[in-house]
């Protein structure tokens, strides 16, 4: 029974190419936080309607990673916004990492797309898939309170 | 697979510094974790600390010769050195630059790193478990 749980929320454009299959993801994903004894739920938000639904997952959650596919850049952000998504996300006080699977910040003038001091995410860039390995690492380890 | 872990000047102060920032750990408990986890995952891992721009350089470039991956939290350099990353571009293994807070989310004077320029990959605001989350993903990583 895993006690703890983390929900990876993934910003995807309905067009476009991925750089990553959410197959592989979510299998990658899955086989790790099964090792880690630690819970898993995934959710794509590609319309309003899955955008809406953040603060419900988010109650029900204890460490959140959120990945906003490059190619899809600010992607439904501004609806985020006005909906108040990133508001309710830093009320709940989770610990919460971004990823993205390329390194966003060798470009001129990037910025991690949750850049608010109130949210306080921790951010992956550049490690390409394995980048969710690395943020649900840290993130078990937080939540197992396991400093090895 | 070698693994070099560079950190540059004030984390010797780990522990005591700014501790609800930086954390209660010393960069000795780190750093003794880092090697016992490498350990565990076939990897041979070399942790060094120099409060000197000069040396971090020394150190990245005879990395050039035997070090697969390198792990470097240049502190404050980050957001000043050329030098450091004119010398990152010139080791070709995998380069991850880590920091324990966020730059992004402080002052407007860390935003700006000359450091993620030169590297593959970026992790900050993890704490001080992200030196052991990124030792345990390289090895996904180089396989990949």
């Amino acid at each position: 029974m895993n006690s703890k749980k983390i929900l990876l929320l993934i910003f995807r454009s309905e067009t476009g190419t991925p750089l990553t299959a959410m197959e592989t993801i979510e299998q990658q994903c899955a086989r790790l936080t099964d090792q880690l004894n630690i819970g898993l739920d995934i959710h794509v938000v590609s319309t309003l309607e899955s955008l809406e639904k953040i603060p419900h997952l988010v109650d029900d959650t204890d460490a959140l990673i959120v990945s906003n596919e490059d190619y899809a850049k600010n992607s439904n952000k501004g609806a985020a916004v006005e909906l108040g998504i990133f508001e309710a996300i830093a009320q709940t006080g989770i610990p919460i990492i971004e990823v993205h699977e390329r390194n966003i910040l060798s470009e001129v003038n990037s910025r991690p797309y949750l850049d608010s001091p109130e949210i306080g995410a921790g951010l992956v860039s550049g490690m390409g898939p394995a980048g969710y390995s690395a943020a649900i690492r840290a993130l078990a380890r937080k939540l197992k309170g396991n400093a090895a | 697979m070698n693994v070099l872990i560079l950190n540059g000047p004030n984390l010797n102060m780990l522990g005591t510094r700014e501790p609800e920032i930086y954390g209660y750990e010393t960069l000795h408990d780190i750093e003794q974790r880092c090697t016992a986890k490498g350990a565990t995952l076939g990897l041979t891992v070399d942790c060094k600390q120099s409060n000197h721009e000069g040396q971090l350089i020394e150190w990245i470039q005879q990395a050039i010769s035997n070090t697969d991956a390198l792990i470097i939290n240049a502190g404050a350099y980050t957001h000043t050195s050329i030098a450091i990353h004119d010398a990152l571009k010139i080791f070709s293994g995998y380069k991850i630059e880590l920091h324990i807070s966020n730059p992004h989310l402080r002052e407007s004077f860390r935003h700006v790193s000359y450091v993620s320029k030169a590297v593959d990959a970026v992790v900050v605001g993890l704490g001080a478990s992200a030196y052991l989350a990124c030792l345990e993903t390289l090895p996904e990583i180089l396989a990949s």
